[in-house]
């Protein structure tokens, strides 16, 4: 039985007239597994979540989702799957109230009236915003407009979670809120983030993007132990990994 | 730029006392839009000499302004921003239509006059009617009520996202202003060159943003998605009383010229 969430296949991918964004990726991802994609600007990480949420066409390669390959024909079947969180909530949350916005997924799944009210309760519930039920969206703070976005996507009861850096623009509260929904939940997630700390409490995996291609798969212990690799990509040594390690030495 | 950053305030200051909760906020939005569009149509429909017959029509935006405790200078000082335009589409009256029509204290009540007066007048009703309508109702119900009835969808959305996203594009633009007024130094005025980038910036960025929006609706609406669906949420009957009783009066005042009538009967009353 395929066990794959997601199986990427020589996928390359660039704009008319523009330098390669993305250059022959091959990744598998099982279900559950939480994978942190880490790289410096311009490296290719929305773009890779773009085109497994179907937004963007491959210009090569393969993408199965689900055992399912993504196509034109198969897309809107696949998106109802996964749910893709953008880094901009207010590009997310595009209905004037969050009841609306949270119920806009599953009400063009079909779903009856009653399932829709159901699965708003449990999604804001779940991101702990049920109190936010009946505010307008542009009244929200940002820490609650980035839990009710994750809502509208839970809402669709997808298995995989993609989320384009899900933790900028929040406050350490809110971000500590985000860590606490995001390890509770047995979806199968992608995340796409610089704040390296976050990468490394919630994706015990973690791929390295540089330049378009994957520098390095691997655990985030061999990943941020090795310093030259993240140099090369443009990135540090996230502050609680230096932290456990001076821990361990001392122990 | 001070003109923009205002209009944010004011914006977002309708958007606050839409949220009250009176017997007219509660009012189902329906019943509001009909009562709104019978008392445009009689305004409109007055003929353009009958300039007392307008007068009456004061009654029900005031009456509603008083009832759902709208601050009624504030209203009227909003109102005063969009009198300078009604000026100018009648300003020229009095002057092309000399015919006169009759004597008042030794003035000659000319056409032009006449029709001048009927054209601030119905201006300033029908923005009153607005003001009253978007004050007591969200946006978000006006939508729902739209669509109900039966209102083309894509007018619905447009109206839904342009009032969703109108807070987003002023916040830029408040910001856009505040970064230029940090580095402009010495100088007093905005250029032309100037306010161009910032608006040029500002459509580009919602250009990119509309993308964007655009992604996030396809993500989980598909490619023909529904934004709303009809609640089946009933009328209750004292909303539907309420809203017949206005709608005779609206009628009336428009099938007949109460001040005359009141004069004619006063006239009687006091020979």
């Amino acid at each position: 039985m395929n066990n794959l969430s997601i199986d990427i296949q020589n996928v390359s991918f660039s704009y008319p007239n523009s330098t390669p964004i993305l250059s022959d990726i091959s990744l598998k991802i099982k279900n559950g597994e939480s994978v942190a994609i880490i790289g410096a600007n311009g490296a290719g990480k929305s773009t890779l979540l773009y085109l497994l949420a179907g937004l963007l066409t491959a210009n090569s390669g393969v993408i199965y989702i689900n055992g399912r390959e993504l196509t034109e024909d198969s897309i809107i079947d696949i998106r109802s799957e996964l749910g893709l969180i953008f880094q901009y909530s207010d590009n997310q949350l595009f209905l004037p109230t969050v009841r609306e916005d949270v119920s806009f997924g599953p009400l063009n799944q079909g779903l009856s009236p009653h399932m829709v009210r159901e699965r708003i309760c449990n999604a804001l519930k779940s991101v702990r915003a049920i109190h936010l039920i009946d505010k307008m969206t542009h009244e929200l703070s940002g820490g609650e407009k980035r839990s009710v976005a994750i809502a509208g996507v839970l809402a669709m009861a997808p298995n995989i979670l993609l989320l384009d850096e899900p933790s900028s623009d929040l406050d350490p509260s809110a971000r500590r809120s985000l860590i606490t929904i995001l390890a509770h939940s047995p979806h199968t997630k992608i995340i796409t983030t610089h704040d390296l700390d976050l990468a490394m409490e919630l994706c015990p995996r973690i791929i390295v993007l540089h330049e378009g291609k994957i520098l390095a798969d691997g655990s985030s212990e061999e990943i941020f132990n090795n310093t030259p690799l993240l140099s090369k990509a443009r990135l540090e040594q996230p502050l609680s990994f230096l932290l456990k390690q001076m821990q361990k030495k001392f122990n | 730029m001070k003109l923009f950053a205002n209009s944010a305030r004011q914006f977002t200051q309708f958007d606050k006392l839409a949220q009250g909760r009176s017997f007219v906020h509660r009012t189902d939005a329906r019943l509001k839009l009909i009562v709104f569009i019978i008392y445009l149509a009689c305004v409109i429909s007055t003929p353009i000499g009958e300039v007392s017959a307008l007068l009456p029509y004061f009654c029900f935006p005031l009456f509603i302004i008083l009832s759902a405790n709208l601050p009624l200078g504030y209203l009227i000082t909003r109102m005063l921003v969009f009198l300078p335009f009604t000026l100018m589409v009648g300003v020229f009256n009095p002057l092309i239509e000399t015919t006169p029509v009759f004597d008042y204290h030794g003035i000659t009540i000319t056409e032009g006059m006449l029709s001048f007066t009927s054209i601030v007048l119905r201006s300033i009703l029908s923005i009153l009617g607005a003001f009253v309508l978007i004050t007591t109702t969200p946006i978000p119900a006006l939508c729902h009520a739209l669509t109900k009835l039966r209102l083309p969808r894509l007018l619905v959305n447009l109206l839904m996202f342009f009032y969703r996203y109108s807070f987003i594009f002023l916040e830029e633009l408040q910001s856009s202003y505040r970064a230029y007024q940090l580095r402009r130094g010495r100088q007093s005025r905005l250029r032309v060159a100037t306010w161009s980038s910032i608006i040029g910036h500002l459509l580009v960025s919602s250009i990119i943003r509309a993308k964007s929006i655009h992604y996030a609706i396809q993500c989980r609406g598909g490619e023909a998605p529904v934004f709303f669906k009809d609640d089946g949420s009933l009328l209750t009957p004292s909303s539907c009383i309420t809203c017949t009783f206005f709608i005779v009066l609206l009628l009336l005042c428009r099938m007949y010229h109460l001040p005359k009538l009141i004069d004619s009967h006063l006239y009687f009353l006091l020979s």
